[in-house]
């Protein structure tokens, strides 16, 4: 039997737990600390943060020194960890230096496309009318087509490149979180205490900044790391597909578009599947721990906010 | 009913100008001059004589204002011209349209693929929320979100297709098979990987959506009046629970077939597999901007068309819309 | 009177995340056939959930006590297993709830969800379904009754929608029909109407009642008999009629002197009261008598031990839950 009257239990529950009465900020934290999952991630893309960002510095290889003496080495071979590749190149190195590479793009364009996407959804939800409604139509409508083509056009239009592929992602990422923000900063708009701060004369940016923006970060902190998932993804598939990242600049992606071409095997019959392997699987791993980052944060902040992406 | 359909149809015209605008922009914007691009494509036919190329340019209407471009180039979209691919050197139309078949099937196998595996699950999670079914699912659809579709693809050709060798890597088909059955079995091996790739991924986005939808209907009063009536479990979650959630599930489902076609670029790459995905991957490489743009505006228009889908089911389903009486008390 | 219904000693927790809950402990009452039974006491106090325990329509995280035994018509209704339960709910043993706005499904029709209420329980061809559906419908009261079968609930007002509850809960002539705060979502005048039509229907169908409510007027008006609940406890028992002109539990006289009252002579005017201190959380019951921190008469034995439920002195029908009983005290 399914029906429950859990409702009226999930309000005692937070009586009865005896946690003091703390800040909303200590209750988060606290909530966050709650969800298994989510701990596991963050301390695991904090590992990966220091791995790709910090390892490099203790490693005497570049990424693209190349090893003559141990072409196609597999893992767990003296002197390469995960193997090389079929001009000497160190896998685990090169892993770290993509790492840095697909990580940075991955932070950038989702924290510059939220900064934006910020700013549109408050000033397009606060201010209404006719550009608003024709705002979120448009939006609506282009949240609706599958992004990763248009990533390619654009990758067309911008070019490929560390930069390139940061404006690429931008252009459109920010239309989620535009959406979210101006769904929420319109009904705060109506909401008493913004309508008593108007009366009170208190100017329209600074009703903004105090009153709707504190309650929209919430939600775009959720979604700011869904986007830090897909942009992951998509540079990585960019990259993969060639108009990412390109080589000999190591990225996540490109590796794999590298180790396309012994899939079938070596010419001497090698079947090198650690090319293959490990960098998809660290592109996994990575966007896999940002999901469950992204699933506590949202449980913590905001239990009753259902995030629909 | 008709009207609400008609009043969607005509809303979507404005939304259709403004994305066939921009992305007429996109094909604007990409770097090089289209002349030096057929020069470049063929060199003999176009003279570097200065005068003459400023007659091509007039001719070709190169330097005529942005918006009578914009028209034009909407003109001959609509009326199915869509231009000449710089890659193939055949015109674009006939290019999309042998493609497309092959794209229909991959979708559509993946599509009902994701559905026969998605709902089961997702509402047996919610019937049996909290067990370890429903936990292993929460982490199945977390795995699922998480994982690069290209990755997923390789792995699975070294798996199935090198090691195990049990499937087709590539391809569509093998050729020089006869016989029905035996052209069957081998189409068959060629789609079930990637049918399987694209799907699988889908499933995971949809388990956790349709396990949300159903839970959400669950805790609602009128379940609990149908138990207290003295119906069972399973007519409660089939008829009155299952039915309310189908309204939001089946908008999500119609929803997401751009998606689908959006994610068959990927896999259509990866397993070399003759569609439109692939083919407008081909495009971008080359950089054959008419036929990597027109693959875009077909996209687009499936996208309203899916839109379109969506907003009706949801009217057929819901009966709360369709009547449009006055409250009567 | 035959009893139909025999709660002995419920006992309900529940399994939360910081433990187990109890918000329901020693509670025990019968209804006779054909009276109307009314439990009073604020929200929280766990009368909705007694309620929901006798046709366990309780979450998958509760827990029955024990020893509790719930009886109806002689059998022991705990041991049935889910198939037994489906049977007598809606066919023995009705329940209406308080919100009717929520509580029919939105996407099935009236008339549909009526005749689901019968086929469920009995084999009636399509016509009779729909005679009776019919019938029942006039018999609340409802106009145009062909014409409703086919609307949608969301065509339907909030008073209506709780005429259709009750016909649902009625079709099958259930011996037992227990309200849960029927009327506490709908405006004064729907309440007065509804409140009619239901002592209405008790007298034609001979049915017993179990009316739970928190407003004190509806309980004059309508019960034989009433129970007053107090966090998970029931502190007071007696005859409707005994209860308002001689309460003995202070939270009993606490609510009493709270109602407002008219029609009272200028020169018996008192001032109002309220019951001082907040309704406990069921993790936080007070030790000892549940009440006394908020009881204007607690002394030092109300603070160790919660007094038993025992017959006032004078009155073997009369019970109060309380420490002045025994002292001899009576207020």
């Amino acid at each position: 039997m399914a029906f429950s009257l859990k409702k009226k239990y999930d309000d005692l529950e937070q009586e009865i737990s005896g946690l003091p009465v703390g800040s909303y900020n200590q209750l988060v934290f606290k909530k966050f600390l709650k969800h298994k999952l989510a701990c596991l991630g963050a301390v695991i893309l904090i590992t990966l943060i220091i791995f790709t960002f910090v390892g490099p510095l203790f490693v005497e290889t570049a990424y693209d020194d190349m090893d003559f003496s141990a072409i196609f080495a597999s893992p767990l071979s003296e002197n390469h960890f995960l193997g090389t590749d079929e001009i000497g190149h160190d896998v685990f190195v090169r892993i770290m230096y993509g790492g840095r590479i697909s990580l940075l793009v991955g932070i950038i364009s989702s924290v510059v496309s939220t900064i934006i996407g910020l700013i549109i959804g408050l000033i397009s939800g606060f201010l209404g009318g006719i550009w608003d409604k024709l705002l979120m139509r448009f939006v609506d409508i282009m949240l609706s087509i599958p992004l990763f083509p248009v990533l390619l056009i654009l990758s067309l239009v911008f070019g490929s490149g560390v930069f390139s592929i940061i404006m690429v992602l931008t252009v459109f990422g920010w239309m989620r979180v535009t959406r979210l923000v101006r769904g929420m900063t319109l009904s705060l708009r109506e909401s008493e205490y913004v309508m008593a701060s108007k009366t009170m004369g208190q100017n329209r940016i600074m009703i903004i900044l105090k009153h709707i923006l504190p309650n929209v970060i919430p939600i775009v902190i959720v979604t700011t790391t869904l986007n830090l998932s897909y942009a992951i993804l998509s540079e990585s598939s960019l990259s993969y597909l060639g108009l990412g990242i390109q080589p000999p600049m190591p990225s996540w992606g490109n590796m794999l578009q590298g180790s396309m071409s012994y899939i079938l095997g070596t010419s001497t019959g090698h079947n090198p599947w650690w090319l293959t392997f490990f960098p998809g699987f660290f592109i996994f791993i990575t966007v896999l721990n940002v999901n469950f980052l992204g699933d506590g944060l949202r449980d913590a902040l905001d239990p009753k906010f259902v995030s629909e992406s | 009913m008709k009207s609400y359909f008609l009043k969607r149809t005509l809303e979507l015209i404005p939304i259709f100008f403004v994305i066939s605008f921009i992305i007429f922009m996109l094909l604007n914007a990409m770097p090089g001059d289209p002349l030096l691009q057929m020069r470049m494509d063929n060199p003999r036919a176009f003279a570097q004589d200065p005068e003459r190329l400023a007659e091509l340019r007039e001719y070709y209407r190169l330097d005529d204002p942005l918006i009578v471009k914009y028209f034009d180039w909407l003109k001959n979209i609509l009326i199915g011209d869509l231009g000449f691919s710089s890659q193939y050197k055949i015109p674009v139309s006939e290019l999309i349209f042998s493609r497309l078949p092959n794209t229909l099937l991959l979708t559509v196998t993946a599509w009902i693929i994701g559905i026969v595996l998605a709902l089961p699950i997702g509402i047996y999670a919610a019937v049996k929320k909290y067990s370890v079914f429903d936990y292993s699912t929460t982490v199945f659809a977390f795995v699922g979100i998480s994982l690069p579709s290209f990755w997923f693809a390789l792995m699975a050709i070294i798996l199935f297709g090198v090691i195990l060798q049990w499937l087709p890597i590539s391809g569509i088909e093998t050729y020089g098979i006869t016989g029905f059955w035996n052209v069957f079995l081998d189409r068959f091996r060629h789609l079930i990987m990637p049918a399987i790739v694209l799907g699988f991924i889908q499933v995971a986005f949809w388990v956790r959506y349709i396990r949300a939808a159903l839970l959400e209907v669950l805790d609602q009063d009128y379940i609990r009046t149908a138990y207290a009536k003295g119906a069972k479990e399973r007519r409660v979650i089939m008829r009155h629970a299952l039915r309310n959630a189908m309204i939001p599930i089946i908008t999500i489902i119609a929803l997401d077939i751009p998606y689908f076609f959006g994610g068959a670029l990927i896999v259509e790459t990866v397993f070399a597999w003759p569609g439109m995905g692939r083919l407008m991957y081909n495009a971008v490489l080359a950089s054959d901007y008419n036929l990597a743009i027109n693959c875009l505006m077909f996209l687009a228009i499936i996208t309203l068309l899916s839109n379109l889908l969506a907003d009706v089911l949801y009217v057929v389903v819901d009966p709360r819309i369709k009547l449009d009486e006055r409250k009567r008390g | 009177m035959e009893k139909i219904l025999t709660v002995k000693d419920l006992s309900i927790s529940f399994k939360t995340e910081f433990g187990l809950v109890n918000p329901v402990n020693g509670v025990s009452f019968d209804v006779k056939s054909n009276e109307i039974l009314g439990i009073v006491g604020e929200s929280g106090c766990g009368k909705s959930i007694t309620a929901y325990s006798i046709i366990r329509l309780l979450s998958n995280n509760s827990i029955l006590g024990e020893n509790t035994q719930i009886t109806f018509e002689g059998k022991n209704i705990l041991n049935y297993n889910k198939n037994d339960l489906a049977r007598i709910r809606g066919d023995k043993i009705s329940m209406i709830f308080q919100e009717p706005m929520t509580s029919l499904n939105p996407i099935y029709t009236v008339g549909w969800q009526l005749s689901e209420a019968f086929t469920l329980h009995r084999d009636m061809s399509e016509e009779a379904v729909k005679r009776e559906s019919i019938a029942l419908l006039e018999k609340v009261r409802i106009p145009e009754p062909e014409k409703r079968l086919k609307e949608y609930p969301h065509q339907l007002s909030g008073g209506m929608r709780q005429r259709v509850m009750i016909a649902m809960a009625l079709a099958c002539s259930p011996k037992l029909l227990i309200a849960d705060e029927p009327t506490t979502a709908l405006d004064v005048t729907t309440q007065a109407q509804i409140l009619e039509l239901i002592n209405g229907l008790k007298r034609d169908m001979d049915a017993s009642i179990i009316m739970i409510t928190h407003d004190l007027g509806v309980i004059a008006e309508m019960c034989d008999r009433v129970l007053v609940m107090y966090a998970g406890n029931i502190v007071e028992s007696a005859e409707v009629f005994e209860l308002f002109d001689n309460p003995k539990h202070p939270y009993t006289q606490g609510l009493l002197s709270s109602i407002p009252n008219v029609e009272i002579n200028k020169r018996e005017q008192k001032r109002l009261t309220t019951i001082k201190g907040f309704v406990p959380h069921p993790a936080n019951f007070p030790k000892g008598c549940r009440f006394h921190p908020r009881c204007p008469h607690a002394f030092e034995r109300c603070v160790e031990s919660n007094p038993k439920l025992l017959p006032i002195k004078g009155n073997l029908d009369h019970f109060s839950r309380c420490w002045l009983e025994e002292a001899g005290d009576h207020r």
